[in-house]
């Protein structure tokens, strides 16, 4: 048997990938750090900033990881506690051992978001037909979405395919038709999702005519931690936005109170730098 | 057959007492250790037929306790079922199963546990 300790070195714990440090003066920034996107910080020179990043990615991820201990530890307990003591007696024992569970559940969910967030690996591209990975997506989104009526717009022609990781690209794809259902709450309600081509770009449209989004906080809705959703994580789009950019495309959105949200992705058909 | 006798091995007491319960309600003999430079002697005292082990501990990762337990007369048999949330690369599910272990990620529920164990059945 190998020595396993090796091959488990802190080396190979996964970690967020950052962009590479762009050359120019490193100058620390506070806001950056504390917006989590260096980016905004471009003019003042984001080496540091960027790398000051991927620290707090890395500690993030461990803290993440830690924080799952006492969750499970949590859940168990709560399962030994009914086993041991009969709840059904008791309305507001119930109730309560309900409500700890449900927020384990929610605390798990939170943690599984900032962590993907936290670990977000460069992309594994591969050739794929960018057509059919909206209707697998589409067909997914019905099982989970059985109020609401999707509607596919396809071009004539040939379906292009494009070079890129399929996997990131579905959780965009996956995000932005939940983001369009949820629009609608409980509701039916129509989604259209569009894709053609336009030129050297795949151009994908996700509109829903739900009640539209505040302009408050549209501007800042790709930013970690923004959500116009009661219980959001804020972070889907954020991932969202992330993966796009780290395949050189683009997203963008556009609202009107009372009419509605479309989302639009941009991305190239092949490899292009970020 | 069925492992019914199993040690827990973890640096986390409660999680061990609570796991503890879990597992001796579901009618398995358990054996609890927080110290995992002392777990290839307790196997060899106890010859538990699944060994359920923390891979993240201070002092001994739960790699080095597998390995130790591989070099050991009573633990070369022994079934391995892992605990992390910090291995979760393709590398490393690829290693753990070419070497037999079983993994849980966590966040797991009492019942990802039981199914684990009764895998090696």
């Amino acid at each position: 048997m190998p020595d396993m300790s090796k091959l488990f070195s802190p080396a190979v714990q996964p970690s967020r990938t950052a962009s590479p440090a762009p050359t120019g003066d490193a100058v620390a920034c506070d806001r950056c750090a504390a917006a989590a996107d260096p980016r905004r910080c471009a003019p003042l020179g984001a080496s540091l900033a960027t790398a000051r990043l991927a620290d707090l990615g890395k500690l993030a991820a461990r803290v993440i990881h830690d924080m799952r201990n006492p969750l499970t530890v949590i859940r168990f307990a709560l399962g030994n506690l009914r086993r041991a003591v009969d709840l059904s007696g008791s309305p507001p024992a119930e109730r309560a051992a309900n409500n700890i569970e449900k927020k384990v559940v929610e605390c798990e969910a939170l943690l599984a978001s900032l962590l993907a967030y936290a670990k977000m690996r460069r992309p594994r591209r591969r050739r794929f037909v960018f057509r059919r990975l909206v209707d697998d997506c589409v067909r997914d989104a019905h099982a989970r979405h059985p109020a609401v009526v999707f509607e596919r717009i396809r071009p004539s022609g040939p379906a292009p395919a494009i070079v890129a990781d399929r996997q990131q690209i579905k959780e965009v794809v996956d995000n932005l038709i939940d983001n369009a259902c949820e629009a609608y709450g409980s509701s039916p309600g129509r989604v259209r999702i569009a894709c053609r081509p336009a030129g050297r770009l795949i151009v994908l449209t996700v509109r829903d005519e739900g009640a539209g989004i505040d302009p408050a906080i549209r501007e800042k809705l790709f930013e970690p931690f923004q959500s116009s959703k009661p219980g959001g994580t804020g972070l889907g789009l954020a991932i969202c936005r992330d993966i796009v950019e780290s395949h050189a495309g683009r997203v963008t959105l556009k609202s009107r109170r009372g009419h509605g949200t479309t989302v639009t992705v941009t991305l190239p058909f092949e490899r292009g730098r970020p | 057959m069925n492992p019914r006798k199993v040690m827990i091995v973890d640096d986390d007491l409660e999680f061990l007492e609570e796991l503890n319960d879990t597992l001796v309600s579901s009618g398995y003999e358990v054996v609890i250790e927080s110290d995992p430079e002392r777990v290839a002697k307790r196997v060899e005292a106890t010859r538990p037929e699944v060994v359920v082990l923390d891979l993240n501990m201070p002092r001994m990762s739960g790699f080095r306790v597998a390995d130790e337990l591989a070099r050991t007369p009573g633990g070369a048999g022994v079934k391995i079922v892992a605990m992390t949330g910090h291995y979760t690369e393709k590398e490393h599910f690829r290693l753990m199963r070419h070497l037999g272990i079983r993994v849980l990620v966590k966040p797991f529920t009492p019942l990802d546990v039981i199914a684990k164990i009764e895998d090696f059945a």
